[in-house]
């Protein structure tokens, strides 16, 4: 029984990954903006959900409607005022991610700086949904659980505006080929930008779903930018439905290898299977090399 | 000549002649005393850095300003404390050049301590070779006992894994005598070496104790899920759990216990146990949870220490805090009683000397503090001291843990 | 050139133990950046695997200094980075692009999770200690000549016909396969190069640390701190990364000194600047510069140019 317990765990782990990776797949997969700050709105949607609960005593759901909105808006004026100029000039993605990266790498210091001056390097955390759910014989922590089904929830979402939307389209067409998509007049540049923005809203969105069980401070940025890179490459860049079924492959894999190897190799495990894949499929696992 | 004027005249020499001293002594007596320190402000280990030891050099410094400054009777003149400080980034290679940088360039006065083990033992030879007694604060490691005579200048102050594990082993081996336990402990760490060192000590002292050891596993530092461990620790059935943890760890680990519905009758958790934070979080539920490290709150002087403290960072303090404040006590009571900045006299009065600090009477032997808290606990809703149980204030083992209700 | 490195190999005669430190971690990162450049500067393969050869260097004289004397300890340092290096690069030929940059991310941090696990479960500890006799000054010597060597085997290396391998495969892998290249070697063995002067420059600064774990040992800071380097000097020359690295570290120096809690805001604001300011990194600038000066020179009093540049 603790197996199958493990299982979900691992699948809840998962669900969390994936999660944290659905708006860097946006940014980097539609907008080809490598966004080393992504990891910044992570900890500025965390800190929210912090204040909204321990502040004002009201749920910390209702921060979503902050922190997404805020984190969308921010991430498109730095798309629109930033990232084109960049664009303009870049001779090729080559040169374009090696200013990019420089400018963005400049942004997560500037984030990270004013978290720390205002709200110190504390580590932070609070309770909520902490109590058990027993599905099938094994328990889950209900916060888990929400995070999961926020991962599902979003993953959908974008699924069926990528496939049913004119705008869903436009940005699949842009993943493809920028080029042949403002040949057959998609403004590319319009719609990249709310890829961006939403990307970034995304972000904010998983770091409150995962605040809820994981104690965070002003200095988590980078490891969140990291943990979704990875996820991103190990799906395919661009491949952002398949973002969550990475995420998923992830967890259950650390999470019961760790269980039936030693508990001390989960991460070794997490990045053996990426090592793994990546040799295995050089473009990630949904792409279509 | 009459004798008014002789008097007068003689009054004038004589006040000329000693007019020179005042003036020269008055004019070698510092404007400031700089204390300098890198200590990390980034990466995974700033929050604690900063929770823990960075605001109580800022707090302290305040208060001594405050007050006038510290007092140096060679010139008869209290002197203002002015912090000079450094991020070093969790490298040592930083921390080599910026210690370094305060002695060279900076030229500071005294150093204070820098943030965890790996970092304050890096920083022992350095100051050691400059002649700056440093007080270090947060370092736990077996290397301790070595080093002692290797870094005249390097003094210890907390607990070390030995002192740490060995009272938790006795108690849990006389309440296996006495019938309520079976004696069976469950033991987690983080893979990191201070993690590794406490489970070593523990698991020595265990065996000589009688207590059987039966779950032992590490995990890596920055696990996302903890409760796979926690279910095996569980299905163990142990009568302890230990878990020396790291801050992020420590919390997920409380949490996760409760998710699952694991009670050990007793319970430790090491850095972070004692945080706000952790009580911020948990509430009531953390009362009977055992913590590194621990206070005595009745110490004189703790109620102006936590009001203060709340005044400057909104926030009450933390045991561990409080370890670091009582070595700067230490060191500007030992400063006062040399009377001016000489170095190797303050690290012989630090090293021979007996001080009334906010973390109880403090004297160290070798080097090291001789009875430091060790073991802690969440008592109705505030950190006291446990062990060691013959420090003033120490207050009895509350067993068993309270059920998570 | 010779008489610019007698003047520094004399600087530690003079200097104090902070402007020597100082210059250690300047030669380490100098070293460190144009090691990384040389592979991946040419063939744009962005490599972040620097702090696991790093880390590996330490690792090795941590293990091997209690055996051997110092200096066969620094050498078994590289060698070692070089074979591990021999490994990954074998294993990472279908890799392009951001794939190769994220791998090479996870193999560092793998590395570092395996000789964690190892050193715990099998050596019982985490750390090791290093308790050495080396003088700064020696340290000093050492990485001021490893950053020499480094750039100096670089230039040359441009100027035969290795480097013009590694350029075209960095121009269009496919095209230098067609004309003969051997890619898979060419590209291994000069990854190989580069982190074999990895190891050599950690192992070099450990003699510093009394004290090391896998924690320690494997910091990406190193590996990104590298990148930036790099790509703040630019492309194209072999003084490039040092002409990034070297600013980047004193503007780092500075900025901490001055602003010690609003250090990493000042930091970023710099970099998004010299991204606008810059483009084509500090070498450009300094080309531009140079030729503009040589242009002047050249016009005369009268202001007659006199032949483009």
């Amino acid at each position: 029984m603790i197996l199958f317990e493990v299982f979900l765990g691992g699948v809840l782990l998962g669900g969390m990954y994936g999660l944290i990776a659905l708006g860097l797949n946006l940014q980097y997969g539609v907008a080809r903006i490598l966004n080393l700050s992504y990891g910044e709105f992570f900890m500025g949607g965390a800190f929210t959900a912090f204040f909204v609960i321990m502040l004002w005593q009201f749920n910390p759901l209702l921060s979503l409607f902050i922190s997404m909105p805020i984190a969308f808006a921010m991430n498109w004026l730095i798309y629109q005022y930033l990232m084109i100029p960049l664009i303009r000039r870049a001779s090729d993605q080559d040169a374009l991610d090696a200013d990019v990266v420089l400018v963005t790498f400049g942004l997560l210091f500037v984030f990270q700086g004013l978290a720390l001056v205002n709200w110190s390097g504390d580590l932070r955390g609070y309770s909520f949904m902490s109590s058990p759910v027993h599905l099938l014989g094994a328990t889950v922590a209900l916060n888990r659980l929400l995070a999961f089904l926020g991962a599902c929830a979003l993953a959908f979402a974008l699924f069926l505006v990528l496939r049913y939307t004119r705008f869903g389209t436009a940005l699949r067409a842009i993943t493809i080929d920028p080029v042949a998509a403002s040949l057959v007049g998609v403004d590319v540049r319009r719609f990249s930008a709310l890829a961006f923005a939403a990307g970034g809203a995304l972000a904010a969105a998983s770091g409150m779903l995962v605040s809820t069980f994981i104690s965070f401070s002003s200095t988590i940025g980078v490891e969140y930018t990291l943990k979704a890179l990875i996820v991103v490459i190990m799906a395919g860049v661009g491949r952002v439905t398949g973002t969550l079924a990475a995420g998923l492959l992830l967890g259950v894999v650390e999470s019961l290898g760790g269980y039936l190897v030693d508990p001390s190799l989960t991460i070794a495990i997490n990045f053996g299977l990426f090592i793994l894949i990546l040799l295995l499929r050089p473009t990630g696992l949904f792409t279509r090399a | 000549m009459d004798r008014r004027t002789f008097v007068k005249g003689s009054a004038a020499v004589v006040g000329a002649a000693t007019l020179p001293t005042t003036y020269a002594q008055a004019q070698a007596a510092p404007a400031k005393l700089r204390f300098g320190y890198a200590i990390t402000q980034s990466g995974p280990l700033g929050p604690g850095a900063d929770s823990t030891v960075v605001s109580q050099y800022k707090l302290w410094a305040k208060r001594v300003n405050d007050a006038g400054g510290i007092m140096l009777k060679k010139f008869n003149k209290k002197v203002p404390v002015e912090l000079v400080a450094y991020d070093d980034q969790g490298k040592p290679d930083e921390l080599l050049k910026l210690t370094d940088r305060l002695v060279q360039q900076d030229k500071v006065d005294m150093i204070l301590s820098p943030y965890a083990t790996h970092m304050n033992l890096a920083s022992a030879p350095i100051i050691n070779k400059y002649g700056y007694p440093v007080i270090m604060t947060t370092s736990t490691t077996a290397k301790t006992y070595e080093l002692g005579s290797k870094f005249p200048f390097a003094f210890w102050n907390i607990s070390q894994p030995k002192e740490s594990t060995e009272p938790m082993s006795k108690v849990l081996g006389e309440l296996k005598k006495q019938g309520k336990i079976k004696g069976r402990c469950a033991v987690v760490h983080p893979a990191v070496e201070y993690g590794v060192e406490m489970t070593a000590a523990f698991v020595d002292a265990a065996k000589k104790d009688g207590l059987e050891v039966v779950f032992n596993k590490s995990y890596p530092f920055g696990a996302a899920d903890l409760q796979p461990l926690i279910r095996e620790a569980m299905a163990t059935n142990p009568d302890a759990f230990l878990a020396f943890s790291y801050p992020p760890d420590t919390f997920m680990v409380t949490e996760q216990a409760q998710i699952v519905g694991f009670n050990p009758q007793f319970m430790y958790v090491a850095i972070g146990g004692v945080f706000p934070g952790y009580k911020g979080k948990f509430g009531n539920k953390v009362n009977g949870i055992l913590v590194y490290g621990g206070i005595d709150p009745t110490v004189p002087g703790m109620d102006e220490y936590n009001k203060a403290h709340m005044a400057m960072f909104n926030r009450p303090s933390e045991a561990g805090a409080v370890n670091v404040y009582s070595a700067l006590e230490v060191t500007q009571q030992a400063i006062e009683t040399v009377g001016e900045i000489d170095r190797k006299k303050i690290r012989d009065v630090i090293a021979t000397g007996t001080f009334k600090t906010l973390w109880g009477e403090l004297k160290y032997v070798n080097q090291l503090n001789a009875n430091p808290w060790a073991v802690g606990q969440w008592q109705n809703g505030e950190v006291v001291g446990i062990f060691p149980a013959n420090k003033q204030g120490a207050k009895p083992l509350l067993f068993p843990k309270p059920a998570w209700a | 050139m010779a008489a610019g490195t007698l003047v520094l190999a004399l600087v530690p005669l003079v200097a104090s133990n902070y402007v020597i430190s100082l210059f250690i971690l300047l030669y380490a990162n100098v070293a460190l950046a144009t090691a990384w450049a040389f592979f991946s500067g040419a063939t744009r393969y962005i490599s972040l695997a620097t702090a696991a050869f790093f880390g590996v260097g330490i690792y090795v004289l941590a293990i091997a200094h209690v055996y051997v004397p110092i200096p066969l300890a620094l050498a078994a340092a590289a060698i070692v980075g070089f074979l591990v290096a021999l490994v990954v690069g074998l294993s990472t030929l279908r890799l392009r692009g951001v794939y190769f940059v994220v791998f090479t991310f996870g193999l560092t941090e793998l590395v570092h999770q395996i000789i964690n696990w190892w050193e715990i479960n099998i050596n019982k500890t985490t750390s090791r200690y290093i308790f050495t006799d080396v003088s700064n000054v020696n340290i000093y010597e050492t990485l001021l000549a490893a950053a020499l060597i480094t750039i100096v085997g670089s230039w040359y290396v441009n100027q035969i016909r290795l480097g013009f391998a590694l350029r075209a495969i960095g121009e269009d892998e496919t095209v230098a396969r067609h004309t003969g290249i051997n890619t898979t070697r060419v590209k291994v063995v000069c990854f190989a190069l580069s982190a074999s002067v990895m190891a050599l420059v950690g192992a070099a600064l450990a003699l510093r640390y009394p004290y090391i774990d896998a924690n320690i040992a494997f910091n990406n800071t190193w590996s990104f701190q590298v990148l930036i380097a790099a790509l703040l000097g630019g492309p194209g020359r072999a003084w490039g990364p040092a002409v990034g690295a070297i600013p980047l570290l004193l503007l780092s120096e500075y900025l901490a000194g001055s602003f010690p809690h609003h250090f990493s805001i000042a930091l970023g604001l710099c970099f998004v600047v010299i991204v606008y300011f810059l483009p084509g990194g500090i070498t450009r600038l300094l080309l531009n510069l140079y030729h503009s000066w040589i242009l002047r020179s050249r016009a005369g009093p009268s202001g007659e140019k006199m032949g483009a540049h």
